[in-house]
């Protein structure tokens, strides 16, 4: 008799090996900031027996931090377009002439006993260096400083305590002693938690960046947009529970809209039609729409926006879901999971004669 | 509109590569570059807030017009660091 067992079990342990090797590989090279956290982890105890594990634990330590949040980031503002971060440790034997011929540039790491500095000053130089490079040399000086110190609180929010001492002795602290920075932060902190610092105000600033300027520029025309930007997502941040407003933003250079599919009397009583007219009736020199909703209901949203772009020349630009912090009518705090769609017009005005 | 998107998917896996160096080795970094001396007996300022680097707080080092420059490691220094290499990036 034969064992059919042992001739089909062999092969399909071959099998399921092999996919399961390979899913894994491709995993690992989809998503390289998981291998950096696995290869610190693995070499913060190995280093004790093997010292070249230091330098190992101390960049992909720094590395995991940094690319795990640019992938987290990608996916809420698409156009952000960051690069991941590699550490090279320099070459021993570099000469002064190679260091200058080469113009080069070297972080300088602590020991891995001091690895949340390291971290901390990688995350903030990083932060600023690569961060909205474009807009950030639009804005003004103040603005700038505010987003670099919050999207590296960001960075460093959820991991360990220590870490966020260290950012805040050591570079926070310092920032928020500047007024303006200091207002413009708090601001971020109360958009933020109405989940739409890195939805929608990254994501104008990254539009904001990819705007060209012909002639002089008129700084204080953008920073002063800039602002009004921020007041007016801080006043839609503090929106009550199913306040409905009807905001567009229509500066020179930003113009976008929000509308809220919210209240589920009047999107059950009166179905899609009257957000479909609202939608529709916005005018056509905005930019982006931002349509905003609970997720529950997600797919009467998604039929909106397939019926509006039937007739309107926009694109889905994002599709994204996030926790919201609002108010309620008692002014308490009320949590929500929201959707947001992002519509972007298809004529947008890239060029400014000015 | 494909091309378009895997041009984008591309720069988004682009890398940045940031050079660095490790304490342990940071000394014989600088006596290599011909600068250590300088640095430990208070002859190097930080090209920002101008006051005199001292070695322990040195948080980077770059070439610039033929000549070693250093930056401390207070924050607003290396926040002024960040804007002036992406005023460089940006020329």
């Amino acid at each position: 008799m034969i064992n059919f067992n042992f001739y089909i079990g062999i092969p399909l342990v071959f099998i399921a090996g092999v996919v399961g090797g390979c899913s894994l590989l491709l995993y690992c090279i989809k998503h390289p900031e998981i291998v950096d956290k696995w290869l610190a982890m693995f070499t913060r105890f190995g280093k004790f027996i093997y010292k070249r594990w230091e330098y190992t634990y101390v960049k992909r330590d720094v590395q995991s931090v940094i690319n795990g949040y640019i992938a987290n980031l990608s996916k809420q503002v698409p156009n952000l377009l960051v690069k991941r971060v590699t550490l090279e440790w320099v070459d021993e034997n570099i000469t002064a002439d190679q260091f200058i011929k080469n113009e080069m540039l070297v972080m300088r790491m602590h020991k891995s006993n001091n690895q949340n500095l390291n971290i901390v000053n990688a995350t903030f130089t990083f932060v600023s260096h690569s961060l909205l490079v474009k807009a950030k040399s639009y804005i003004a000086k103040y603005q700038k400083n505010a987003i670099d110190l919050y999207v590296s609180y960001k960075i460093l929010e959820n991991k360990k305590v220590q870490l966020l001492q260290t950012y805040v002795q050591e570079i926070l602290k310092e920032g928020l002693s500047h007024k303006k920075t200091n207002d413009f932060y708090g601001k971020f902190f109360d958009i933020d938690r109405a989940g739409i610092f890195f939805p929608v105000f990254l994501t104008e600033m990254t539009f904001l960046g990819e705007k060209v300027f012909g002639n002089k520029r008129n700084d204080q025309e953008i920073f002063d947009e800039v602002s009004n930007l921020v007041l007016f997502l801080y006043r839609y941040a503090h929106r009550k529970l199913h306040e409905e407003l009807i905001s567009e933003f229509d500066g020179q250079y930003c113009k976008f809209a929000i509308r809220i599919v919210g209240m589920s009397v009047k999107v059950h009583q009166e179905g899609e039609g009257i957000y479909i007219r609202n939608i529709q009736q916005i005018p056509d020199t905005t930019e982006t729409i931002y349509i905003i909703g609970s997720v529950d209901n997600r797919e009467f949203i998604n039929n909106i926006v397939s019926k509006c772009l039937k007739t309107m020349q926009y694109d889905v630009y994002n599709m994204y879901e996030y926790q919201a912090v609002l108010k309620d009518i008692d002014n308490n705090d009320y949590r929500s999971m929201s959707c947001l769609t992002i519509l972007r017009s298809r004529n947008v005005k890239y060029y400014h004669k000015i | 509109m494909k091309i378009k998107n895997m041009a984008k998917m591309k720069e988004k896996r682009a890398k940045e590569t940031v050079n660095a160096v490790h304490d342990d080795q940071f000394e014989g970094f600088l006596r290599k570059l011909g600068v250590y001396f300088d640095v430990v007996n208070g002859g190097k300022k930080c090209k920002f807030c101008g006051k005199i680097v001292s070695y322990y707080y040195i948080s980077t080092v770059f070439a610039e017009s033929d000549d070693i420059k250093f930056v401390c490691e207070k924050p607003e220094c290396i926040a002024k660091f960040s804007e002036y290499l992406a005023d460089k990036n940006n020329d």
